[in-house]
């Protein structure tokens, strides 16, 4: 059994989006990188399911709507971040983000999240004497993950 | 007792008059389909009840999110017929209705603050099947 991973063990990647934002597409030598700093990271991946009763009594389930998956995460601001891109087939610029985490344990094994499909939300700025800090909320079109396999340099 | 259908297993197809091409209604939102069938009611002399048949009307309503795709437009616009497929598939069985020999009636247009634009398909016809 793995142990449970924790922050220090996470990186959270980005790279310029492509194409309509449900698929890993990225045009020809897109900007990637390190967000670096990131103090927290969360996504929240829900469907929504209907109850169909029969007279009463609940009888099956039906999926009748994927939400888009909520993502937001912080990071001290350095001065610089990265910008979202647009590509063909997609008029809204966004990113693709790829959050991993390494199982020092299960030697080279390393664990994937990846995010398609996300366009800034919200951009929420906080100036402090510890350092200044910076919030964003995306809605992604899709995910895949847990994957055994990373794409964003 | 199968399932229900719900709404994210269907597809709404339009077709040419012959037949030779279709294409799905792409962004559909929401549809409604009546199917109606006209008789009248009459009582013979000898206390006999009798329905005579007026005819079939099937009256087709979709709201979708716009494109500028303008297949649908070319449609309406044709002189032939279109056809439409109401399709629901699940891991449990395929059912659905095929709409023949149908007119396009109306293809609103709506826009507003705040929202994308969206178009809405009424259509009729009087010969159906269903599957």
């Amino acid at each position: 059994m793995s142990e449970v991973r924790v922050m220090m063990e996470g990186t959270l990647r980005f790279v310029q989006q492509s194409g309509s934002g449900r698929t890993m597409a990225t045009a020809a030598t897109p900007v990637s990188g390190l967000i670096g700093y990131c103090t927290d990271f969360t996504f929240t991946s829900a469907q929504t399911i209907t109850v169909i009763s029969d007279r009463g009594r609940p009888d099956h389930n039906k999926q009748t709507e994927v939400s888009p998956i909520d993502v937001s995460f912080s990071l001290l601001w350095t001065g610089a971040h990265p910008i979202p891109g647009s590509g063909a087939g997609a008029s809204v610029p966004m990113y693709i983000l790829e959050f991993r985490a390494n199982e020092p344990e299960n030697a080279a094994t390393v664990r994937y999240f990846q995010f398609f499909g996300c366009p800034l939300h919200s951009t929420d700025f906080k100036e402090a004497k510890e350092g200044d800090s910076i919030a964003w909320k995306t809605k992604a079109l899709a995910m895949s993950g847990v994957n055994t396999s990373g794409f964003i340099i | 007792m199968p399932e229900a259908y719900a709404w994210m297993e269907g597809q709404l197809y339009v077709y040419t008059g012959n037949l030779a091409t279709s294409a799905v209604v792409a962004y559909a939102q929401q549809c409604n389909l009546s199917l109606a069938w006209g008789t009248v009611n009459n009582e013979t002399l000898a206390g006999t009840y009798y329905d005579y048949s007026t005819g079939k009307r099937a009256d087709l309503s979709v709201g979708m999110v716009m494109t500028f795709d303008g297949t649908l437009r070319r449609l309406a616009d044709s002189a032939t017929a279109v056809h439409i497929k109401f399709i629901n598939s699940s891991i449990n069985g395929t059912a659905g209705y095929m709409l023949y020999s149908g007119r396009i009636d109306t293809l609103p247009i709506a826009g507003a603050d705040n929202g994308v634009f969206t178009q809405s398909l009424t259509y009729h016809c009087n010969v159906w099947s269903g599957f």
